[in-house]
């Protein structure tokens, strides 16, 4: 069974049906119904190997993303996934654990496993890294901004203005000492976090000049453990910036072992991790669009292998929003409705 | 009766506001078969929200209606397939203008969607800066500095007309409107829907709806029209103004304050689709009664009434009664004046001396036999 058999059978040229097969938006709606009645009749399947080797596609693509357990990460994934089942592509999901080496060795192996395209989150490659995927030809978007997305296509969202943003507010409800948890690891998205807190606690002109910058491991247990000294020691401080939500979860839970309240320690997150809704207090967090920007890498992805032409690469921003709850110590329910 | 829309004449003046009328191939299709001169669709977002349960009160007071709706239901890849559908249908031969209606939560993300929109072949993109409810982009709408850069990002990016909605919300808007002429917008549109609660069950005192939602319908009509006529103040860009319109007197209303083109909306949700083509056919029916032979005869006639309170004469003005009036059960004049100036004795009588000359009464008169008189 072949595509010229088909192609008699329904009475139209080969090309249309090849049309129908690969570019379906491009047929006389009419005549596709035709073309695929027929196809359905002869049980006709499209020899998918053969065409992929013509189209030189495997309609597969990648996603690398740092830690597929994180929330904001299968977020991001899913949003491609959309794009790419749209597509009639399939997505590898490959965890890089935050290691460079790691990355690159996945990049490597998509590379010749002739993927389609790669979608890299919150990257840890290099612009030296990047080159051999350019001279490969294989099309990749960034999600996050890193080292090397410059000049490169990249869906970002705004760390640091929506820590600033934070601390900001924290300061306005009268909160002096705002202590700000972040893991240690100096990776691309903790430098922007931590940008934006300093620059918030500059621009609110709180005493503590640098900031009160405390290391936690991002995980309950991570943020539990540092929130704990911080409460436990002689260091003021009547707030806690949690640099993820995971922190902040453990946060809270030393809050309450300390039989402290959000009025006397505020606790604010960064993420929007669903669960957020339903601790107690309710925490007050930085909602990041990590689905609406898993979408939107995706459709560039595909936009960058369905073109012929070279575009100008695009930095697109997806903004956050501060989604003021109770744990920061709000008393104000319009805030979080308004 | 030809007008112009951003950058674009069209052939029929009233046009069809964005909304959930304007999503999906079907009511594309059935809003094309309308004579309308254009049609914006939905606001096309990147990410499709939930159409909630229930989204919509209604008033039958005042015809006011709330909506929780966020934006549009359907995702942008749909929203492609279904403007490309429509266009390669060359539109069911329809000469109805499409308007791409947009939003994004930044420049760069506005200026993606408008991209790819533009290659369905639309005729024109409009710009959403503001959204009362759920996750618009806030504050934009009434800071000039955000919406230039919203709207100059977007005007670079396509060769397409681009229109800025702008909201009636703002106290600035001159200074909206001229952001938006500085950064290249070929029209304005307005007006948003205005943040409300539409009603509340005084027995339980829960609201309408379990949210803030967007207000339109007949109410919104007076801000609509002062806001039209601002920014006809303001730019002589193309006005596409919208904001409870229901008949043809409405849209000659916002003609009258500046608009080129009138908007039907949520009158088309409480009526259906037939009170466009009714409109259209009548507002045609308007101009030839008023021997109308080009829309600017009449487009911004109000605009010269419009003065400065220091211009306002402080006439001596006193209510007259104009036809005598015995109706002892209606007593709507009686009722209104503060100055107690009026009363029956058989009949209505005005107190000259104590009458104030506010006005109200002659208003408030069902049967207008009241009058101020010098």
């Amino acid at each position: 069974m072949n595509i010229k058999v088909v192609a008699e059978k329904a009475g139209v040229s080969i090309t249309t049906v090849s049309r129908v097969l690969n570019m379906p938006e491009k047929v006389n709606e009419k005549t596709k119904a035709k073309v695929i009645a027929v196809m359905e009749e002869l049980n006709y399947t499209p020899n998918w190997f053969a065409r992929n080797l013509q189209n030189s596609r495997t309609n597969l693509i990648g996603v690398l993303v740092p830690d597929n357990m994180e929330q904001s990460s299968m977020a991001v994934a899913k949003g491609i996934e959309k794009i790419a089942l749209q597509k009639g592509s399939n997505m590898i999901l490959c965890n890089t654990g935050y290691n460079v080496e790691t990355e690159k060795e996945h990049m490597h192996t998509l590379i010749d496993r002739k993927i389609d395209g790669i979608v890299f989150v919150s990257s840890a490659l290099t612009e030296t890294d990047i080159k051999y995927i350019k001279d490969k030809g294989v099309p990749f978007v960034f999600v996050d901004k890193c080292q090397a997305s410059k000049n490169e296509n990249v869906v970002y969202t705004n760390y640091d203005k929506a820590c600033e943003e934070v601390v900001g507010y924290l300061a306005d409800m009268g909160r002096k000492d705002i202590a700000f948890l972040i893991p240690n690891d100096q990776d691309s998205i903790n430098r922007q976090k931590l940008k934006g807190y300093k620059e918030g606690i500059t621009s609110s002109g709180l005493m503590c000049n640098e900031g009160i910058v405390v290391y936690a491991d991002d995980s309950i247990e991570g943020g539990f453990t540092a929130a704990n000294r911080i409460i436990q020691s002689e260091e003021k401080v009547d707030a806690i910036f949690a640099a993820t939500d995971t922190i902040a979860f453990g946060a809270i839970e030393a809050m309450h072992q300390n039989e402290l309240d959000s009025d006397r320690l505020g606790i604010v997150g960064f993420g929007g991790n669903q669960l957020g809704a339903i601790v107690e207090p309710k925490l007050t967090t930085v909602s990041k669009p990590s689905h609406r920007m898993g979408l939107t890498a995706g459709r560039l992805l595909f936009d960058l292998i369905d073109s012929k032409e070279q575009e100008e690469p695009q930095s697109i921003m997806i903004q956050s929003k501060l989604k003021i709850r109770k744990s920061c110590g709000n008393k104000e329910r319009v805030l979080e409705i308004w | 009766m030809k007008t112009k829309l951003i950058g674009m004449e069209i052939s029929n003046p009233i046009i069809i506001a964005p909304g959930p009328w304007t999503r999906g191939r079907d009511r594309l299709e059935r809003a094309l078969g309308l004579g309308a001169g254009a049609l914006f669709t939905e606001t096309i977002v990147s990410e499709s929200y939930p159409d909630l349960k229930p989204r919509y009160d209604y008033s039958s007071v005042n015809c006011g209606v709330e909506n929780i709706r966020l934006y549009s239901g359907a995702d942008l890849e749909t929203w492609i397939d279904d403007l490309n559908y429509i266009n390669d249908k060359d539109r069911f031969g329809s000469d109805t203008r499409v308007i791409a209606s947009i939003m994004g939560s930044s420049p760069s993300e506005a200026v993606y969607i408008a991209r790819k929109i533009v290659k369905t072949g639309v005729d024109g993109i409009e710009l959403g800066v503001a959204c009362p409810m759920g996750e618009g982009p806030e504050i934009v709408a009434g800071d000039p500095a955000k919406v230039y850069e919203y709207a100059r990002a977007v005007v670079e990016a396509v060769d397409i007309p681009v229109s800025v909605k702008i909201s009636a919300a703002t106290g600035n808007l001159p200074a909206v409107v001229k952001a938006c002429i500085k950064a290249g917008a070929s029209g304005i549109s307005g007006i948003d829907t205005i943040r409300c609660i539409l009603s509340i069950d005084t027995e339980t005192g829960r609201p309408g709806l379990p949210t803030y939602g967007g207000y339109s319908g007949a109410p919104i009509r007076p801000i609509g029209l002062s806001a039209i006529a601002g920014i006809a103040q303001t730019t002589s860009l193309p006005i596409a103004g919208m904001g409870g319109i229901q008949t043809v007197e409405h849209a000659i209303e916002y003609i009258m304050a500046g608009a080129g083109a009138a908007g039907i909306g949520s009158e088309i949700l409480i009526k259906g689709y037939d009170v466009v083509s009714e409109c259209v056919a009548g507002i045609d029916d308007w101009f030839k009664k008023h021997d109308i032979t080009d829309i600017e005869q009449i487009r911004g006639a109000t605009l010269r009434y419009l003065k400065s309170f220091e211009e306002i004469k402080d006439e001596n003005k006193h209510a007259e009664v104009k036809e005598s009036c015995m109706d002892s059960e209606c007593a709507k004049c009686i009722m209104c004046c503060l100055e107690d100036a009026i009363s029956m004795d058989g009949r209505v009588l005005v107190d000259k001396s104590k009458c104030s000359g506010c006005g109200l009464c002659v208003r408030m008169c069902p049967e207008h036999k009241l009058e101020l008189v010098w």
